[in-house]
Formats: structure tokens, sequence, C-alpha cells
């Protein structure tokens, strides 16, 4: 792909550390490549409808959710079932990162107020319903919705925050 | 020409509206009372805007994800009762549970069941340093429901039980394993994570290892079903001690003179708790003994009917709604006569 195919706002520079930070992310040079690509078509169709300042954060962005839906993916087709030669356990790589998602998530949510927080332990964790939760913290079903919505709203935010920032925000 | 005032504005700067839509539809999808109406407009508010779907997309991973899950683990508390419920928390919260859940007639099996588990919260009440759990709980401790009964068992680990109606089961815990056979009925399990202690659960044709998850058991006279509604399941069949299979959110899986490993829908995990099954091919024979254990009411079948197969969502703490509008798609008559409701064949 030459510079003058690449969308607005993005040139080979770009290109190029999305492909690193891509390879970083799933340990494979191939599947970076591919979602790179992916990214930068999806980029410029997004920019074609909505006006964006930032086009390099939001390609890391589409990018980043090109590759949690690859990864789900492939997660589903071993879903199903997968025999006892398949080793379930990840990969050292994937171990790190996975920590590192942790660490990150569990920042954000210590981050969250603490009724707020309780409420999504409650509902994410414990799977309790909102009548549930409301009766127990005394909050309305609406109030409690309210509150599962804005939890998770920043939880979004602290991840897009984040995703440049140390090393593997992912 | 239709000029949209929205689209002047750069997408970085709706990105806090965009995100706070997005977890809407997603904490709403999730709720399970989703209406078709939203639905509708879940879809045009997608077809709007690339960003959109982004976002939702993003929003929707994250609340799936089972790292989530993991970091709420650890999250600090608002107040800590999860483990140790104070018996009369633990009264009112059964029978707010069963007020929710039961019929009339269960009223006054409710207070039953409430002190039920009264004691049980009492004996499974954690002494902080401790590692020896109560005696009775390491000797084995039966636990059973009569039909038409539920019982809710917190464990001292954390994890919950919750019996349906007919069953029969036993919790052993050991200070490096946590055993339960399950010998006759269905029960929904959410065990509290322990990979050095793992939960090993004895079921009539299959033995399942977990170390913290969410999932169903139901035992029927032809299989013994296992539905995942988080976290990894391993199963191993009687039938064949040499193989393993991994189960993960959303599987079903049936064993029985085969093992069939099918897909249903995991995001309504309170649908056992309210009655509903999902099934396909399911006997009349079968079918009536869900609505037996759950319902209390005694069902008999006339003999060339009980094979007769059915598939759908059933409604089984409904007998008497149930069987009238089976009785009317699937030709049989149903009879209500001293106590007992008696399918006959309709010609």
């Amino acid at each position: 792909m030459t510079a003058n195919t690449l969308p607005f706002g993005i040139g080979v520079g770009e290109r190029r550390a999305l492909v690193a930070f891509l390879v970083r992310k799933s340990g494979s040079e191939m599947l970076a490549e591919d979602i790179a690509h992916d990214a930068i078509i999806r980029l410029v169709e997004f920019q074609s409808r909505e006006k964006v300042r930032n086009s390099k954060a939001l390609l890391f962005k589409i990018a980043v959710n090109l590759l949690i839906n690859h990864q789900r993916r492939e997660n589903r087709t071993v879903e199903g079932v997968t025999d006892e030669f398949v080793d379930e356990r990840p990969t050292q790589d994937r171990a790190a990162l996975d920590s590192d998602r942790l660490a990150q998530l569990q920042r954000a949510i210590d981050a969250l107020p603490p009724l707020r927080r309780e409420v999504l332990v409650r509902r994410r964790l414990e799977n309790q319903s909102y009548e549930e939760i409301g009766r127990a913290l005394n909050l309305s079903s609406a109030a409690v919705e309210k509150h599962v919505v804005r939890a998770l709203a920043s939880l979004r935010a602290y991840q897009d925050k984040h995703v440049f920032e140390g090393v593997s925000p992912w | 020409m239709v000029i949209r005032i929205g689209a002047f504005r750069h997408y970085e700067d709706r990105i806090d509206e965009i995100q706070a839509q997005a977890a809407f539809w997603v904490a709403r999808e999730n709720s399970g009372r989703i209406r078709e109406a939203e639905r509708i407009e879940l879809r045009e508010w997608l077809a709007r805007s690339p960003a959109h779907e982004l976002e939702y997309t993003l929003a929707d991973s994250l609340y799936a994800d089972e790292t989530l899950t993991a970091a709420l683990k650890t999250a600090p508390r608002l107040a800590a009762q999860r483990r140790a419920l104070p018996v009369k928390a633990a009264l009112e919260w059964v029978q707010q549970g069963l007020a929710a859940i039961a019929w009339p007639k269960l009223v006054a099996a409710s207070l039953c069941l409430a002190l039920c588990l009264a004691s049980a919260s009492v004996l499974f009440q954690p002494t902080p340093d401790a590692p020896a759990e109560d005696s009775r709980l390491a000797r084995g401790m039966v636990l059973e429901t009569r039909p038409g009964e539920r019982l809710l068992v917190q464990l001292p680990d954390g994890s919950r039980v919750e019996l349906g109606g007919d069953t029969s089961a036993e919790a052993r815990f050991t200070p490096t394993e946590r055993h339960f056979a399950l010998r006759r009925g269905d029960a929904h399990f959410d065990v509290a994570h322990d990979t050095s202690r793992p939960f090993l659960i004895q079921t009539k044709r299959a033995g399942v290892r977990v170390v913290g998850t969410r999932f169903l058991i139901s035992q029927l006279d032809e299989d013994t079903r296992v539905d995942v509604y988080d976290g990894t399941v391993e199963i191993r069949p009687d039938s064949d001690e040499t193989s393993k299979l991994l189960l993960k959110r959303g599987s079903r899986v049936m064993i029985g003179r085969d093992v069939t490993i099918t897909h249903f829908d995991a995001t309504d995990e309170n649908d056992w708790r309210n009655g509903w099954v999902d099934e396909a091919q399911i006997s009349l024979g079968d079918l009536a003994k869900l609505v037996e254990r759950r319902s209390g009411e005694r069902i008999v079948i006339d003999n060339d009917l009980t094979q007769l197969k059915l598939s759908g969502r059933f409604r089984i703490n409904r007998p008497d709604d149930l069987l009238e509008k089976l009785g009317h798609a699937y030709g049989f008559k149903k009879i209500y006569k001293d106590n007992t409701y008696y399918l006959v064949d309709g010609n």
C-alpha cells in the first residue's frame, strides 16, 4: 500500500506503528498485517460518514476492536468442545497480556464510585436482577440500571484513555 | 436535502454521548427484558453511524469479557455480606426470593425452606482464621428437596447452589477438594473461584470438574445435561472415562446413550429460576417429570403418549396452563382429579 492510497491523516509511519502494535498484541505478524489492512479500509469508510479529528487514535481503536472480535471468533471455534489433546492454558504471551488487561480493569473498577461499583459487581459477577439489587441497596430498578450503564461507560472511557499509555493496555 | 445537525460535530466531541448510549444498549440487552420495539430502535441506532457500531461492539465485548468478571472478584465491596449472611437477612432474602417465584400454596413450605437455609447459613458461618470448616461438611452433608420445593445453599467457600424440586445431593469438603454429589434432580451452581481447590461434582452419568463458574445440571431419566453460563466446565462422561469435554459459556451437553453438544442462549440465567426450560425433542414423559419436580403436582400419562416428542420453550412451574396448551397442540386431553393431572389420548 502506498502513501497516497492511505486515508487522510494516516501515513506510512502510522501504518508501520499500527502493525508493530498489533504484532505485540497478537504475536502474529500475518494476523497483524491482515488486521491493519482491514482497519485502514474501515477508517476510510468511517471518515466518509463522520468528521474525525484524530484519525490515528481512531485507527488504533478500530484495529483493537477487530483484534478482539478475531480472538472471540477463534475462541468460539473451540467453544463447543475441545478434546484432551488441546491445552486450554494460554501461551505465555497471551497470559501476560491477559494479566495486563486484568490489572487495567481492576484500576478502572477501583476508580468507580463505591455504590456504582457495588451495583456492577452484583449485576455482572453475581448476576442479580435489577430488582434484587434495588432491594438490597435501597434503589429503584431504574436507578440500578443507570448505575450499570454509567459504570460500563466509565470503564470504556478508561480503556480508551489508557490505550496509548503504558506498555500494553489491552 | 436533509441537513443533519449532529453530523457537523466531530466524532471526538460526541464520544461521551455515544459511549453512554452504547453502554445503555448493552446493559439493556443483558438485562433480559429488552422489548422488540427497542431492538428495532437499537438496529436503527447502529445503522446511523459507524461510530455507534464501533462503540457498541467495544462495550459489548467488555461486558462479556471474563477478564471483567475476574477483575470484579477482587473489587472492594460496599458491604461484605456475600459470605456470611446474617440469619435474619438470609431469612428475609429467601422469603423475598420465594415470594417472587412461589405459588400461594407454597407459602407454608417457604417458611420451612427459610428455616433450612437459616440453619445452613449458621452452620456454614466461616470463622475468620480457622481453615477447618464445619465438621458436618467435612463428613458430608445431605441436602434434599421434595417436589415443588427449592433450596438455596450458601457454602462456606462462597459458592452458591440452588436445588430444584425433588432433588438429592451431598456436599463434602476436604482441604484440597470440594466434592458435591448430585444424586437426583437438578441444581444451579455458582462456584466460587479457587484454583487450588477444585469443585468436583458426581452426577449419575458423568463427573464434572470446575474451579469457578456458573452452570446448571439437570438429570432426567434418559440423560444428564449441563448448561454452562460462565467460565469453563470440564466433563467426563462415565461411559467413556478417557474422554474429557471442555465446555464454555453457551454450551449444553447432553449425556445419555450418546453424548451430544449443542448451544443455548446463555444471556438469561433467570430462565431456569423463573420456571422456563428450552427443550428440543424432549419426550412428554420427561417434560412431565420436570413439571412434577418444579410444581409439586402429580401427572399421570397414558402409555402411548409418554414417548411423544416435543420441542420449544415451556414454563414448567405453571402446569395447568402448560398442559392445557400442549393438549390443544398435540391432541390430548387434560383431566384434573384427586390432585392429579391425567393426560389421555384425545381420540
